[in-house]
């Protein structure tokens, strides 16, 4: 396989789980950036202990995952109320605390970061072993009790309330998992670059999975699994020289969406037509 | 003595810079409903610019302020059309991705496009240090006291608008209900459009003070600057105007405290522990919000 | 023919969305008289003064006032020509003061206000009096009558008002209703919609009766107040 292949596939990966996590927290109304935080917590962690102890992988996975939930349990309680403002400005904040940690401690590399991590010879299938579940239960949330409950949430946190929905019970758990999914993110982004520096995370990657999101659809989570390989593999066709319009274009794209089809390209109604669609060719036959 | 008296006005200097800021973006999020996250970006984009009229000019501090406030109203008002249709269907959160966006875009034009994408100088005569006063060990320079001059005033005509003239009454009115503001025949598009003019100003001016104080600027100047304006947001309450020019003095009080007695980096990280406390003991911000 | 008639609505319908809360509405008003709009609540008399004042979306229907069209208008301009709405709920803005709000009333013009100022003080002495106090801290019937008052800046033709009476002591409405007959006075015509029948029709020259969003009953308000039958089968016994 070739390494632009192998890049290909895992990055996609990768962003459709980080796009994911923009898509779970946004289903109960909230932007929550934090999988950029702890995108790093895992990236690192992970990285730290393959590197300097000669740890396994796997087992520097579980611990760099334990690492993220450990890291985002205090803010999650205390943001589970919070109005939507606070938690955008929150997790970014979270994102930058990160950042900075990171950079200045010198156990993690300083401003070079960690470079030269082994190569794990199952990392794309695990990568997709993990994207495969998290879709399905995503997909399984989305179809239950609980993902209509959301729903409910999404429009209106008080109606829900007096539905018997604990919209705080429902956020903490949310931002536990998207924690968990950052973290995920970020440990086989780290060993698919098999190099780590804090310059990687910011605002860049952050608006680059907004646009997946928002761009493909937030309202189902297929927006964001067709488009996260599209919105990034096609830039990668472009010679070289446009490709550093690709921030720029990603910009413009996420900008013309949110003014006049807020609610993206795949929406419920496209999802729907399409599954009758299909059910028609079944019967057919 | 002489050493607090100096790091008040050097922290006052700062403060009075992000009071500017805080009220510029808490006016827009007041009176339009939206999330300016790239605010920060136009300061910034006008710092350039400055920088420009002062290249071209030979150090005439006239012609760097009227590119800074020229290049500020006009960004400013160029993303207008792109909020009205989120201000009018209230999108927030909406209006903060579209604010990203237009932030990341004029990130990328500033790191690859100005300057060959490296960092800009201002000329040392700006930040007034060859004129110092000293008394004892310590020193202001005449670019601190006039930024702090400067802001007083311009921050005192912002008030002396918002309180005393029919523009004002029709901000804050608009910022308490924009429904029955309608009702009374108040024009919601062209104030919002007086709005945009007024926070360029106001961020044009921020531009210039910064580049005083700080001397230099770069793409990565914005989003840090962005984040400092919206924890001292945060802090207050957001859309509190006065709140927040008491938090954005904190802040540059506490920055300026920490670059004294702790290791460099760690200065910049007061905003977001600024941010994680309120956000723990009280979310809707220290003096309450108003959005 | 002298030009009487102030404002007319032809075959107007609203709709919220996918929700119908006009239809088929005839409304003709005259310079000088006190129209009012009685029906229950839901009936879609809000709907109504909201869509002359250009706040919702007009698909069907002719609104002409002074003899132009003005179906969906900017709100700034109609309130321009000289309509205004006294809200339901009264609509002030509570952290200004009572001369802010009064001040605001007046925001579309551009000469000196005091002389307007001094009319609104002459009708409604006790805003004077409490002029530097927040509008928030007056009482119900106090915020009514500077709601009115800020109305009345604007020098308007019509005055629209939405409920006056709803959240108000029995004294305070007595109170209220006795400004009206003055502001005939002073050349205005009125709009009024109230759920208080009987107070409505003791006022009012002529009045339209509404029920989930269409008009069922219209006539001087006399003969509204004599068919009592019509009234209690639309509004139950409200008599």
């Amino acid at each position: 396989m070739s390494l632009s292949l192998y890049y290909f596939l895992e990055i996609s990966a990768i962003f459709t789980i980080l796009g994911w996590t923009l898509y779970l927290a946004y289903r109960i109304g909230q932007l929550n950036n934090t999988a950029i935080a702890t995108m790093q917590i895992g990236g690192f962690i992970s990285s730290f202990l393959v590197l300097r102890y000669d740890w396994h992988f796997i087992p520097a996975l579980v611990v760099a995952l334990i690492a993220c939930l450990v890291f985002v349990i205090i803010p999650a309680l205390a943001l589970g109320r919070a109005p939507s403002f606070t938690m955008v400005i929150a997790s970014i904040a979270l994102i930058f605390i990160a950042k900075t940690f990171f950079k200045n401690v010198p156990w993690f590399g300083g401003t070079s970061g960690l470079f030269g991590l082994p190569k794990i010879g199952y990392l794309l299938p695990l990568t997709y072993a993990f994207l495969i579940i998290i879709g399905v239960g995503i997909y399984i949330f989305d179809h239950s009790r609980l993902g209509r409950a959301a729903s409910i949430a999404f429009m209106d946190r008080d109606i829900a309330g007096t539905m018997g929905i604990n919209f705080y019970l429902f956020s903490v758990v949310m931002q536990l998992v998207v924690g968990l999914m950052g973290g995920i993110a970020g440990v086989f982004y780290a060993f698919t670059l098999r190099t780590i520096s804090a310059d990687y995370f910011g605002i860049g990657i952050l608006l680059t999975i907004t646009t997946f999101v928002f761009v493909g659809g937030y309202t189902t989570m297929w927006g964001t699994l067709i488009f996260a390989p599209i919105l990034w593999g096609l830039p990668t066709l472009l010679p070289n020289s446009m490709l550093v319009y690709r921030n720029i274009i990603y910009g413009l794209l996420l900008m013309f969406v949110m003014i006049y089809k807020t609610e993206g390209i795949i929406d419920k109604r496209l999802i729907r037509n399409l599954g009758k669609k299909l059910s028609f060719i079944r019967i057919k036959k | 003595m002489e050493i607090f008296i100096a790091q008040f006005i050097n922290s006052f200097s700062m403060g009075s810079i992000y009071a500017l800021l805080v009220i510029g973006f808490n006016l827009l999020v007041l009176v339009t409903g939206i999330f300016p996250y790239a605010y920060a970006h136009v300061v910034v984009f006008s710092m350039y610019m400055c920088w420009i009229g002062l290249d071209i000019s030979n150090n005439n501090i006239i012609v760097g302020i009227t590119f800074a406030i020229v290049s500020a109203v006009a960004l400013s008002l160029l993303t207008e059309p792109l909020f009205r249709p989120l201000s009018r269907r209230g999108a927030q959160l909406g209006s903060f991705i579209v604010s990203m966006a237009i932030g990341s875009i004029i990130s990328e034009i500033l790191s690859r496009n100005l300057n060959k994408g490296m960092g800009i100088n201002f000329p040392t005569e700006l930040k007034g240090e060859g004129s110092i006063i000293r008394f004892g060990v310590s020193a202001i320079s005449i670019g601190q006291i006039a930024t702090v001059v400067g802001s007083i005033i311009a921050g005192g005509l912002f008030f002396y608008i918002l309180f005393r003239t029919k523009q004002g009454r029709a901000f804050r009115a608009i910022g308490q209900s924009s429904f029955n503001a309608r009702l009374l025949g108040l024009p919601i598009m062209r104030i919002g459009l007086l709005v945009f003019v007024i926070a360029g100003i106001l961020g044009g001016i921020s531009a210039i003070f910064l580049s005083m104080s700080l001397g230099t600027a770069s793409a990565s100047l914005a989003d840090n600057l962005a984040i400092k304006i919206m924890a001292v947001a945060l802090f207050s309450g957001i859309g509190n105007i006065g709140g927040g020019i008491i938090a954005a003095l904190i802040l540059g009080l506490a920055e300026n405290m920490a670059l004294a007695y702790l290791p460099g980096t760690y200065s910049q990280a007061i905003a977001f522990a600024m941010i994680m406390l309120v956000v723990m003991v009280k979310p809707q911000g220290l003096f309450g919000t108003k959005a | 023919m002298e030009q009487t008639n102030l404002l007319e609505i032809k075959d107007l319908d609203v709709s919220y969305g996918a929700v119908s809360a006009l239809r088929n509405i005839d409304i003709v008003i005259n310079k000088g008289e006190i129209v009012t709009l009685i029906g229950a609540n839901g009936a879609g008399k809000s709907a109504l003064l909201k869509a002359i004042l250009g706040l919702t979306l007009i698909k069907k229907g002719l609104i002409t006032y002074k003899g132009e069209d003005i179906t969906n208008q900017k709100t700034e301009n109609i309130v321009a020509s000289g309509i205004c709405l006294v809200p339901e709920g009264r609509g002030i803005l509570p952290l200004m003061t009572v001369l802010e709000n009064l001040q605001l009333g007046a925001y579309q013009f551009h000469g000196k206000i005091e002389e307007r100022l001094e009319q609104v003080y002459q009708l409604f002495p006790i805003l004077k009096k409490r002029a530097k106090q927040f509008s928030g801290t007056l009482s119900g019937g106090e915020q009514q009558m500077l709601s009115i008052g800020r109305g009345l800046m604007s020098k308007p033709v019509l005055i629209m008002l939405d409920e006056p009476s709803l959240g108000l002591a029995p004294v305070a409405i007595k109170e209220l209703f006795k400004v009206f007959p003055k502001l005939i006075e002073l050349g205005h015509t009125i709009l009024l919609s109230e759920q208080n029948v009987n107070m409505a029709l003791n006022i009012a020259d002529r009045g339209y009766v509404f029920e989930t969003g269409e008009l069922v009953a219209a006539g001087t308000s006399e003969e509204l107040k004599t068919n009592k039958r019509i009234l209690q089968s639309y509004l139950g016994n409200v008599i």
